[in-house]
């Protein structure tokens, strides 16, 4: 496979973004307002599951009140036992992105080390990785989950094993490009003669730049790996009982959605709203770290 | 700053949006009209939907509950329970035990046709039990004939099994499809693992492996008449999606075992249930650690709600049982000590286990094997606490927890096991002398063992009652496993379904399907 | 010469990498807990008696050395044979013969749907940059992007089997030949699904080239000299958006694959997404390992093709090597 993808997905920049004002440059373009508003907003009501702080407990049963529809005092309706969606769908956002930013951790860290090793060190080198690239790319996502929650069994962990391992390759190919081009760059090669150690030339000159570009994917990573958890755990291969993610809620709306349709909207629209929100971030870290990609 | 989206911008949407949901509504409409006339299948065929799929058609080596049910339709057995879980005939019109109920004589149906034509007799019982019992057919079942020692035809309408020792659970154990009857001639032709050929009132028609298991009537069935011309098995992966499927039409039956999908259905259509023979336990390893301790054990048993375990998992769709759960020798009360929660006896039997405020174990789990035992595993948790009793639960993938069960590698294990209306076929492969399950069981007790063998040897009936009484008492009173519940299977069904009844044993399970009829 | 040459090396390419894909599966596959016959079996295992237990170990091959096991089952294939089912009694090729079509139908409509709403909303919004028209592509983009394809797929189902009474893809499926209308209805509705996550990636690109090469010199020039806009448009931006196009639709494709697996679940299909699953809760590593091979390779080869298309329609990468 060529470089295509990363031509596609990210562009290197040759000036170093300023961290003063790069958040404000963030700021500034419409992609990345819709985006901090909303990723803050949905890390919020995230935090708030995972501390507990919902309006009632999520698995509190009331058969007094089954199959209610939305109303002041449960915001998304209760479910067939009662509980309220709601406070269901803030335990289930944290516990997605738990997932998620576990995942992405993993993927991030082994892909970017991949992809600046392959674009930094010698041809060989690159080769091999991106061999193994290849191969992680042809062989179904799906599988590899699968595969990792059946050896591994089924948790937060896990889970976030078996969906950062599909991530990797990407960050290996999207890190791998700008740190090829910055290696032919002057300033590089000019440090190079002049006797500059290559770590401190990586440190300096090739990390920072890649910076951006592992932002920008990062935060697409995000968006993914809500999307990929939802999956998972709608195929019953998520974290078990009591955890409740997402994509579980929406598995159980299943059945009740013909007659109570907010239990499936409440906890769709919420995996909606994340992947949005990251989707945005991600589109306005692209603006921000090469405006030539810029679609706004 | 501009917004995002123009509000001319979200009007052109909805506008758009709502002609497109207009239309396809319409169209929907129009093409459903036409499609249901097409899914209403002339010619009376039952398609029945399970998220399960038939995975072997060689009787002799089925484990999944859907095989068992569908080759159960083609083949039969010697004997079966019945829905009261009582042993008649099925191949076999009547039997005796004699010396000392060291030998058992058969005598078989008259008149019974085989698929291919050929008329059932002796010989094709004795080949099909030796299959059974070969090595190398790796039959399951093949131990329920473990004390047999000969099987030889007594004319052509009757077979003699002589055993080495007293065994009357024999008769219960040849209830089973594993042991099912097939043609001699099929045997030896090495055909019949391909080729399902039996007496059931049905025949074996098409099998796409992972999406659908077609049968048509048997012509010549001696139990009478088939009014359905054929049965198909489908399989569709999520409970969700058959449910759609029954309400679309396609399907006019539905097996299910989550309530909450069986709930949602409307009430036009039917919905039986039955408590299938099986139950759930926690299973304790009681050689070694903290649960090697009686009085720990018991101090678990009494803290155990097992009602509320009961709703929390499966809606209280279900039964709370022990260790016999169906059947005429069934256990009850279903515990010799807390049958139901007693916290204070539970903290005295801490205290007399030498751990007055409490111990910790952990517990596996595999929501692979059975949904709904996580949900257990957590209810479970919470009422050991309020004595003091931490159980950490660890879920696992299938076969992970299998490896794990086999090996006996886990403190305590919550595992759903098959049951029997026979104390001495349930138990005897975990409890018995020599017996196969033994790792996995966990305990071994020399009284065990006797009250199995007690309740082996005697066919009377009071005889057999006592001896069961005496393993419960046994197994309850020691807290060998700690025994929770047996929850229902649900088929649900068109209105245009009749005369169908869902029976407790897997092999028939299906079988009022040759009475029922389709309007 | 070259062209031959690139051909060649990609194709040596191509088997190295599926001799990798082919190892990766076998490994993982051997690192599951479990094997063969438990798998077949279940807790049943612990019914059988030890000489059972062999009698099954021979049959399946186990205990046999790890590297005899992979090597015969690579010469297996290399003959065309690619195993017996441990589950189902049948060949893999079988399997994957019923299976296989069914996905690709699903894959190919997605796709072709994708395409369609991608590039004509993509081109339409970057025709009016900024105003309504822009508006309503962005929208597409997002819904499509950010509605899990389950969400939209389960909710489908439901609303039609319980409204309408109407769920044709719960009926055994059909092929296009045996029952063209039928099919249709079975495949359209989860290939609508599917397409709209494509038809998001698309149009975003398509929308970004079209945009950046319309502020591109050339584009100024050509408007300067009087091309007629409607033949602008066509033989100028969107052939030269069409290299970014095409690449996005390559990956779009590969993630597709592993995609269908849910779709394929809820809406009762019986395709290789399906197939994959049961194979691995069943351990049936013949099917898992020839069927994953049949994807990779499906897999590259379409990335071959997209390549080559690539190549094709910008001269400039033609001197790359593969």
């Amino acid at each position: 496979m060529s470089d295509i993808t990363s031509d596609v997905t990210a562009g290197p920049s040759e000036e170093v973004v300023r961290h003063r004002s790069w958040f404000a440059a963030l700021w500034r373009s419409g992609n990345g307002r819709t985006g901090i508003v909303i990723v803050a907003v949905t890390l919020f009501a995230g935090l708030l599951g995972i501390a507990g702080i919902t309006p009632y407990a999520p698995d509190a049963q009331n058969p007094g009140a089954v199959l209610k529809g939305i109303s002041l005092s449960h915001l998304m309706g209760t479910d067939q036992f009662g509980r309220d969606v709601f406070s269901g769908a803030l335990q289930g956002l944290g516990v997605s992105l738990e997932i998620a930013f576990l995942s992405v951790l993993i993927a991030g860290v082994i892909g970017s080390v991949g992809g600046i090793v392959a674009g930094f060190l010698g041809k060989w080198t690159s080769a091999v990785i991106m061999r193994l690239t290849d191969m992680m790319f042809a062989i179904p996502t799906v599988l590899f989950a699968l595969a990792v929650v059946t050896a591994l069994g089924y948790g937060i962990v896990d889970s976030s094993i078996a969906i950062g391992v599909g991530w990797v390759p990407i960050y290996v190919r999207v890190v791998r490009s700008p740190v090829l081009a910055l290696r032919e760059s002057d300033f590089v090669r000019a440090g190079r003669v002049l006797g500059f150690s290559r770590m401190r030339l990586l440190w300096r000159h090739i990390l920072p730049n890649v910076a951006g570009v592992i932002a920008v994917q990062t935060s697409l990573a995000l968006a993914w790996a809500i999307l990929a958890e939802a999956g998972l755990s709608f195929l019953g291969l998520g974290p078990p009982p009591p955890t409740l993610s997402l994509g579980d809620m929406v598995n159980n709306a299943s059945s009740t959605a013909a007659v109570a349709w907010w239990t499936l909207v409440g906890p769709s629209l919420v995996i909606i709203i994340a992947v949005i929100g990251f989707n945005f971030l991600g589109d306005g870290l692209r603006d921000v770290s090469d405006p030539r990609t810029r679609t706004r | 700053m501009k917004p995002i989206i123009g509000l001319r911008g979200l009007a052109s949407a909805a506008l758009v949006m709502s002609t497109v949901g207009i239309f396809s509504s319409s169209v929907l409409d129009a093409a459903s009209a036409s499609a249901s006339t097409g899914s209403r299948v002339a010619n009376s065929t039952l398609v029945i939907g399970t998220v399960n799929s038939v995975q072997k058609i060689d009787p002799d080596v089925v484990t999944n509950f859907l095989d068992f049910e569908a080759l159960g339709l083609i083949y039969n057995t010697l004997v079966q329970e019945n829905s009261k879980l009582q042993i008649v005939p099925d191949l076999a019109t009547s039997w005796s035990f004699a010396n000392g109920n060291r030998q058992l004589t058969m005598q078989l149906r008259q008149g019974v046709k085989f698929d291919d034509g050929s008329t059932m007799t002796s010989a094709d019982v004795v080949a099909s039990l030796e299959r059974a019992i070969a090595t190398k057919t790796a039959d399951p079942s093949a131990s329920y004939l473990g004390s047999v020692t000969k099987i030889s035809a007594s004319g052509p309408n009757a077979v003699v099994l002589t055993m080495s020792h007293p065994d009357v659970s024999v008769l219960e154990g040849l209830a089973t499809v594993n042991l099912g009857i097939m043609p001699a001639a099929a045997i030896k032709a090495g055909t019949i693992a391909t080729k399902p050929d039996g007496t059931g009132p049905f025949e074996f028609s098409k099998w796409v492996p992972s999406t659908s298991f077609t049968l048509t009537a048997n012509p010549n069935y001696w139990g009478g008449k088939v009014s359905l011309n054929s049965v198909q098995l489908k399989t569709i992966p999520t409970e969700q999606s058959i449910s759609a499927a029954l309400q679309a039409g396609t399907i006019q039956m539905a097996l299910l075992s989550q309530p909450t999908v069986v709930s949602t259905i409307p009430q036009s259509y039917p919905v039986q249930h039955v408590m299938d023979l099986s139950y759930r336990a926690l299973q304790l390893q009681d050689k070694v650690g903290i649960l090697a301790n009686v009085n720990a054990r018991r101090a678990i048993a009494c803290a155990t709600d097992r009602n509320q375990i009961l709703q929390d998992s499966v809606f209280g769709d279900g039964k709370v049982v022990g260790p016999v759960p169906l059947g005429p020798y069934a256990t009850n009360p279903v515990s010799s000590i807390c049958p139901t929660p007693n916290l204070g006896q539970a903290r005295k039997y801490l205290a007399a286990s030498g751990h007055p405020s409490g111990f910790t174990f952990t517990a596996i789990t595999s929501t692979d094997l059975d949904s709904t035992s996580a949900a257990q595993a957590i209810a479970m948790q919470s009422q050991l606490a309020r004595v003091g009793i931490k159980m950490n639960i660890q879920n696992l993938a299938a076969n992970a927890y299998i490896q794990d069960w086999l090996k006996g590698k886990f403190q305590a294990a919550f595992a759903e096991n098959g049951a029997s209306p026979s104390p001495y076929v349930m138990y005897g492969r975990y409890f018995g002398k020599g017996a196969g399950l033994a790792i996995p069981a966990g305990y071994s007790s020399k009284s065990l063992q006797q009250e199995l063998l007690a309740g082996d040897v005697t066919s009377s009936a009071a005889g057999q009652a006592a001896a069961w009484k005496k393993l419960n008492n046994d197994l309850t009173g020691n807290a060998v496993w700690i025994w929770l519940f047996d929850s229902y299977d649900f088929a649900v069904m068109s209105p245009s379904v009749h005369g169908f009844t869902l029976s407790p044993v897997n092999t028939t399970q299906l079988s009022s399907l040759a009475t029922t009829t389709l309007k | 010469m070259n062209v031959v040459t690139a051909i060649v090396r990609r194709i040596l390419s191509i088997l190295v990498t599926l001799l990798g894909v082919s190892v990766i599966i076998f490994v993982i596959l051997r690192l599951l807990p479990g094997n063969a016959v438990s798998a077949s079996m279940g807790v049943s295992e612990g019914l059988l008696s030890k000489a059972q237990v062999a009698a099954l170990d021979q049959y399946y091959g186990i205990g046999r050395p790890v590297l005899e096991q992979y090597f015969s089952w690579l010469h297996a294939l290399l003959n065309g044979n690619l195993g017996v089912s441990l589950s189902q009694q049948k060949s893999v090729s079988y399997l994957v013969g019923l299976d296989l079509p069914v996905t690709l139908e699903l894959a190919f409509f997605s796709m072709v749907l994708g395409i369609l709403i991608g590039v004509g909303f993509g081109m339409w919004s970057a025709l009016h940059p900024g105003r309504w028209q822009d508006n309503i592509g962005q929208v597409v983009a997002v819904v499509g992007l950010a509605i899990p394809a389950f969400v939209l797929g389960q909710s489908l189902v439901v609303y039609m089997s319980t409204k309408f009474h109407y769920f044709p893809s719960s009926l055994t499926f059909v092929g296009f030949f045996s029952n063209p209308w039928l099919n249709f209805q079975q495949i359209i509705f989860p290939s609508i699904v599917l397409s709209l996550g494509i038809g998001a990636a698309i149009l975003r690109t398509t929308r970004g080239a079209v945009l950046e090469v319309s502020g591109l010199n050339f584009a100024r020039t050509a408007l300067g000299k009087g091309v007629s806009r409607r033949a602008f448009v066509w033989r100028h931006l969107f052939l030269n958006s069409l290299t970014a196009v095409v690449t996005m639709s390559g990956i779009q494709l590969g993630y597709l694959l592993g995609g269908t697996v849910i779709i394929e679940r809820i809406f009762v299909l019986p395709g290789m997404g399906n197939l994959l699953i049961t194979a691995i809760k069943n351990q049936d590593y013949p099917l898992v390992q020839s069927a994953t091979l049949v994807f990779a390779a499906g897999f590259v080869v379409v990335n071959m093709f997209v390549d080559l298309a690539y190549s094709l329609i910008d001269p400039r990468t033609r001197k790359r090597s593969a």
